[in-house]
């Protein structure tokens, strides 16, 4: 790795270390994990369940503790810090978007998207505004007021991509995107998501056992049992089926 | 959102400012309902006008003690000179009884005394009678006319004449005397005011018997009436604070506001039970009081009665 | 924060109307029991607060005020001896009984004052004057005496009627508002010789002595001076609070040490707290188990587990205002209506909703607190779980 690509890095995973205690038997869930991801790519993390790669996922978004090894994120040496460290570091670098979405079905879409805003103190005017423009970006600028769980699967899983995007984090985790959608829908999110989450200055990871959708990654990392098997780099060619164009 | 939820939360915060708007009222409610604090009698008290006293409840009496009037003999009352209330000076005459059997015998003394003065005469006119007789037969100068014996019978006859008028005459001192005696007994029958005072009863009255059962009420009751004196009971306890001269003044039970200075008289020496002054008709309680007497003069302000009751304090330095 | 707090707490309406019911029925309980208290115990001091005397000279041994010693006529005497005193008058108080016209018995409470001064009067006339009371045979009566003394079907009593107290006349001069008694008879004022008229006699007929002290010297001073002085026990009557030579104080402790009152009043009391505590503990911590999830993807986001907890606790405490208003707000219409009706006894110190109030919010402090322990045990990695 030279000095140039060095820039480029936004999590630097190196030789991390991770058992689960499961009653009697402690299961090795991350042996020697080594992974790069950089900056403007979108990265997939793929492998069969149980594989480890959401452990992995967990780790790099500061959530969970490891045994051994480095995990460096835009420069924060994850693996040393304090919780509450931690805690500001999250709410700073990292953009969620979780599995089953997890949007609050009490508040509403517009209040949901800007609650990473909110956790940073921002003043209530500016959140309320920003996720409205984030939701225009989504295509849901006019559902604002309603509840989430109003919405659609698909356009709630867009809520849920607003959420991640609204306070432009250096770092998008995004976790089984197309596990509550089907076919169809997955792939109009996905390729919604690449457009508006892909920057110069952002790195994705994007975690999926869906073999459907690798095609939107830029490089796809492969796990099984606890390790990297393969890193495979898919150029910079565009997806195949890049055709629904979304207002 | 739907409707329902709204109506909840939003009744469900209405009624909860609404409780404490409800609670706040209550409570002004209630301490509008609570009773007035402790606060002074409606007629104020009688002042105290000393640091340390004794208090004590007192009775109204005439002063010393009241003189029962009685009769010196059973007898008919003809006339009463005094009413309830008169004004009476020592010697005033109170009271008549019937005397007229004692002048009917003053009638007849009179009438032996007449008697004696006459038979004084005759006996006087004896004396002069022997006398000249004897002085005839000196006369004769020649002792062969008159016999001895002559002479001193005329002598003797002029002795028995001066003993006659000396008996005559003890005759009429005797019946003089009698008529003074009588004169006195007549001057016993008019009841006469024995000291200064007011009269406070009268049971008699002109025309009836009046007795001399000593058990029956006294035909009169003369007392003091300007000044009045106190008795008043201190409960033994606080009986070692008395001092004989300790001031001391008295209230009115019924009237606070009539208050007055008394002076000391005595102390009754005996300690004895208290006969209850406060109205009820039985003695119910085994207190022991001593009773101070004081007198004073009758303020002008308000009439105070024999009787009534009065609370006194007593100046006197807490132990 | 707050508003997404409040707002993640309005949206579940189930459970927020069950958290409210609960802390509702809490203080309600809690506050309603412990006023019905109150107001029995002050049923028991009406005597002091209707014979309105600065300081009661009491027997040696009397502790309360409706089971007196009597004392004796001089006592009076002696303690207008003492120098503190400005004033002091003999009363009698005593359960009499009333015959009625149609030979009906009642029961009442009777009260004998001085008649020169009428210290200890009632102070709220409604009807007559009090003067009236220097006539022969007439007494002053309370409001509860209307309905309690007048014949069945008959207009109820007024002034210048008659009834009887043990065969001996009484004619009604006066009406009087006057604090309702423990034993639920009406107040009957008389004067203190009448009083002795009417009672059958005994020994000794006096009940207290009711005296004021001297300008500048205090209640408390004057009485501890009389009690020095004259052997008998000299109370204050200001009203119950923490000192023992105040009669309230002690008629009052009286009861509790001596009836179950208390007790019974107590369990209820906590009945109301236990069922507030687990209501609100157990809806509270269902209500964080559901938006665990929620909770989660908001800790993994990067909130702070303070402010958290602080969400958790606005949440409690707000069920907790609206519960607790709720409370007051049907506690309120209990004691207007107890009040006007004069039964059931109810006062309310402004103690009573002040503490029940903290130990509402005590209680969803400690529900939240359950919460927090929750969330705190909730690794945010588990957000990737589910």
């Amino acid at each position: 790795m030279n000095d140039e690509t060095n820039d480029r890095v936004a999590v630097d995973v190196r030789g991390v270390e991770k058992h689960f205690s499961d009653g009697a038997r402690s299961i090795h869930v991350m042996k020697q994990v080594t992974l790069q991801a950089l900056k403007g790519e979108i990265l997939m993390l793929v492998g069969p369940s149980g594989c480890g790669k959401t452990t992995l996922l967990s780790a790099i978004a500061g959530t969970l503790n490891i045994e051994s090894g480095e995990i460096d994120v835009m420069g924060n040496p994850v693996h040393k810090m304090s919780d509450a460290a931690l805690t500001r570091f999250r709410a700073k670098t990292i953009g969620f978007i979780f599995q089953q979405f997890h949007l609050i079905p009490t508040i509403s879409v517009a209040e949901n998207v800007g609650i990473p805003l909110l956790i940073q103190n921002a003043p209530k005017k500016q959140v309320i505004d920003r996720a409205r423009a984030v939701l225009d970006a989504v295509g849901l600028g006019d559902r604002w007021k309603e509840r989430p769980n109003r919405l659609s699967g698909g356009q709630q899983q867009r809520v849920a991509i607003a959420r991640a995007l609204v306070h432009e984090p250096p770092l998008v985790i995004c976790d089984e995107p197309t596990a509550a959608l089907d076919a169809r829908n997955g792939e109009i999110v996905l390729e919604l998501f690449r457009n508006v989450a892909r920057s110069p200055d952002r790195a994705v990871l994007i975690v999926t056992h869906d073999n459907r959708i690798f095609s939107y990654a830029d490089r796809v990392a492969r796990m099984d049992d606890g390790e990297i098997v393969e890193v495979r780099e898919q150029g910079h060619t565009e997806p195949p089926h890049f055709v629904h164009e979304h207002a | 959102m739907g409707t329902f939820s709204k109506i909840v939360r939003y009744g469900t915060i209405l009624a909860a400012i609404a409780g404490v708007g409800f609670i706040l009222f209550f409570h002004r409610m209630q301490a509008e309902r609570e009773m007035p604090p402790a606060g002074d009698p409606p007629v104020s008290p009688p002042p105290k006008r000393y640091d340390e006293s004794v208090a004590a409840t007192g009775i109204v009496e005439a002063l010393r003690d009241n003189v029962s009037i009685g009769v010196p003999q059973p007898g008919l009352v003809t006339e009463v000179a005094v009413e309830v209330n008169d004004a009476v000076k020592k010697g005033d005459v109170l009271f008549q009884l019937d005397d007229r059997d004692l002048r009917a015998e003053e009638v007849a003394v009179d009438g032996r005394i007449e008697a004696a003065r006459a038979k004084l005469k005759v006996n006087r006119a004896r004396i002069s009678k022997a006398e000249t007789l004897l002085e005839r037969l000196e006369g004769v100068k020649d002792p062969r006319a008159v016999s001895r014996e002559d002479l001193d019978n005329r002598k003797l006859d002029v002795d028995v004449a001066k003993a006659e008028l000396a008996a005559a005459e003890a005759e009429v001192a005797a019946a003089e005397a009698e008529l003074k005696r009588l004169a006195i007994l007549i001057e016993r029958l008019t009841v006469r005011a024995p000291r200064d005072g007011t009269v406070l009863q009268v049971n008699i009255r002109g025309g009836e018997y009046a007795g001399t059962n000593n058990s029956s009420e006294p035909a009169m009751i003369i007392g003091e009436t300007g000044r009045l004196q106190v008795r008043a009971d201190v409960d033994e306890q606080n009986a070692t604070r008395i001092r004989p001269g300790q001031k001391a003044y008295a209230s009115l039970k019924g009237d606070p506001d009539v208050t007055f200075p008394l002076e000391f008289v005595c102390i009754e020496p005996y300690v004895i039970p208290k006969v209850s002054l406060t109205g009820a008709s039985t003695e119910r309680v085994d207190t022991r009081v001593l009773q101070i007497i004081y007198s004073f003069e009758v303020p002008s302000e308000a009439p105070v009665y024999v009787g009534q009751q009065v609370d006194v304090f007593i100046q006197a330095p807490e132990p | 924060m707050t508003a997404l707090a409040l707002k993640m707490l309005f949206g579940d309406t189930a459970k927020y109307m069950m958290l409210v019911a609960g802390l509702f029925f809490a203080s309600f309980l809690i506050i309603q029991q412990a006023s019905v208290f109150c107001g029995l115990m002050l049923w028991t001091t009406s005597t002091l607060k209707n014979v309105a005397a600065p300081i009661y000279v009491v027997e040696e041994q009397v502790q309360q005020v409706n089971e007196t010693n009597p004392l004796r006529d001089t006592d009076v005497a002696r303690v207008r001896s003492v120098s503190a005193v400005e004033w002091a008058m003999p009363l009698y108080s005593g359960i009499q009984r009333v015959r009625l016209e149609d030979g009906s018995f009642k029961t009442v409470q009777l009260i004998g004052i001085d008649a020169a001064t009428l210290a200890g009067a009632p102070e709220r006339m409604i009807k007559g004057r009090l003067e009236d009371l220097r006539l022969p045979n007439t007494v002053i009566i309370d409001e509860l005496a209307i309905t309690r003394l007048s014949l069945k079907g008959a207009p109820p009593i007024k002034v210048g009627d008659r009834f009887e107290i043990n065969d001996i006349e009484a004619r009604v001069v006066g009406i009087c508002k006057a604090a309702r008694s423990f034993t639920g008879g009406p107040y009957i004022w008389t004067t203190y010789e009448r009083a002795l008229q009417y009672t059958p006699p005994s020994r000794k007929m006096l009940s207290a002595v009711i005296a004021a002290p001297v300008d500048g010297v205090s209640w408390e001073d004057a009485a501890g001076e009389i009690s020095r002085k004259t052997g008998l026990k000299a109370y204050v009557n200001r009203s119950f609070g923490s000192d023992e030579n105040d009669l309230n104080t002690s008629t009052v402790w009286w009861y509790v040490r001596n009836t179950g009152i208390p007790i019974s009043f107590g369990t209820t009391v906590v009945i109301g707290f236990i069922v507030g505590v687990a209501i609100a503990c157990q809806t509270f911590y269902s209500f964080v188990l559901d938006n665990l999830r929620h909770l989660g993807a908001l800790k993994a986001m990067g909130m702070s587990n303070l402010r958290l907890s602080l969400m958790l606790v606005i949440q409690a405490a707000t069920v907790g205002l609206v519960g607790f208003g709720i409370g007051l707000l049907f506690t309120a219409l209990f004691a207007i209506a107890a009040v006007e009706n004069q039964q059931p006894p109810f006062y309310m110190p402004w103690q009573i909703p002040v503490v029940a109030f903290g130990v509402i919010q005590l209680i969803c402090m400690v529900a939240a607190l359950m919460g927090i322990f929750r969330l705190s045990r909730y690794e945010p990695a588990m957000v990737f779980r589910t």
